[in-house]
């Protein structure tokens, strides 16, 4: 088996979706993890897809043609070597931060430097935004030892700093 | 005492409706016995519903004391809740859920904040109390269980749900 990360985006319309994955339904190609969304009017695909042994990049980017002419979408393929994509990074506890206030330019890369300093990783991130109010949620990925209290200070500085409400939580579930 | 064998979608079995209890015997309270050993045995376990175990009978297990959370503010510790039923309710609350029988997904349900809830404990007896928050979720929560509905099915929006990701050592 080999995997590939599969790239696509264009102009949103009604269509795109089917139009990629009737490639990947054609060659029986099972889709292992996908993200889809509509971010501004573009319509942007993320994919995962586990293909046969037989499957290149090349070979999939030449079938992909045929549709980026059609519905206006520029699509790239790359190949994940397995043990990439089953690797296992031990992490500490999953939390979530939002952070809040009005817009302008620094937000993410300040908040995000904050994170990279600490070693915590962002396994999901979006944005929102209206005339006054600037929104970021993230998940995030904590090491194993993060001084959390020592996080929390320096998050209180940067709040001050960027003037942005910030708030962080674990995430956990109980089992019912 | 037992631990009995949790079902897990998509095993058919969790969509059957359960049928009222009717007879409270010997046989109820050993097999409700089995079922409090199975969720205290179970990791951050807070609740069992009888059909999760195969039993298509309307019993449920709670115990919100199980769990530290933040909106867990009052709860009643272990109770048996047999034939249970919501006669009351008011306002709203969402809390990530987690559930034995879906162990790769967690998800963000919205249920009730308060509820009045009448049932009978594992010896016929009637029960009536009312509860909010951490325990009124668990309650709704295993209550889907015996109409055959899993959380995902309360799921409104892709953004609530969420694949656990959290890989240990």
């Amino acid at each position: 088996m080999r995997y590939f990360l599969i790239t696509a985006f264009g102009e949103d319309r009604p269509g795109i979706v089917k139009a990629v994955t009737e490639v990947l339904y054609r060659h029986n190609f099972n889709i292992e993890d996908s993200t889809m969304t509509r971010i501004n009017n573009e319509f942007a695909i993320m994919l995962v897809v586990q293909a046969d042994d037989k499957a290149t990049e090349e070979n999939l980017i030449e079938e992909f043609k045929k549709i980026e002419d059609e519905y206006g979408l520029t699509i790239s393929v790359k190949e994940i070597p397995e043990e990439v994509l089953h690797r296992k990074r031990p992490i500490g506890e999953t939390y979530s931060i939002v952070v809040y206030g009005a817009d302008k330019p620094g937000i993410v890369y300040r908040v995000s430097k904050l994170l990279a300093d600490k070693e915590i990783n962002i396994s999901d991130l979006r944005t929102e935004k209206t005339k006054d109010l600037y929104v970021m949620v993230i998940e995030a990925e904590f090491p194993e030892g993060l001084d959390i209290e020592s996080f929390k200070n320096e998050l209180d500085k940067l709040k001050k700093e960027i003037n942005v409400d910030i708030s962080f939580e674990k995430i956990e579930s109980a089992e019912m | 005492m037992k631990k009995l064998e949790i079902l897990r979608y998509p095993d058919e079995r969790l969509k059957i409706k359960s049928e009222e209890i009717e007879v409270f015997d010997k046989n109820l309270q050993e097999f409700i016995d089995n079922l409090i050993y199975t969720m205290y045995n179970s990791p951050a376990g807070v609740g069992i519903a009888a059909p999760q175990v195969n039993r298509h009978i309307r019993a449920i297990i709670v115990d919100a004391s199980n769990y530290k959370h933040k909106k867990n503010k009052i709860n009643h510790g272990l109770m048996v809740l047999c034939n249970p039923r919501i006669v009351d309710k008011d306002g709203e609350i969402i809390i990530r859920e987690g559930c034995l029988s879906v162990p790769d997904y967690t998800g963000n349900v919205k249920r009730y904040n308060w509820i009045k809830v009448e049932a009978y404990d594992q010896y016929g007896k009637l029960i009536t109390f009312d509860t909010e928050g951490f325990e009124a979720v668990v309650i709704q929560h295993e209550l889907d269980h015996l109409e055959g509905k899993l959380f995902i099915d309360r799921i409104k929006s892709p953004k609530d749900l969420f694949r656990r990701k959290v890989y240990k050592k």
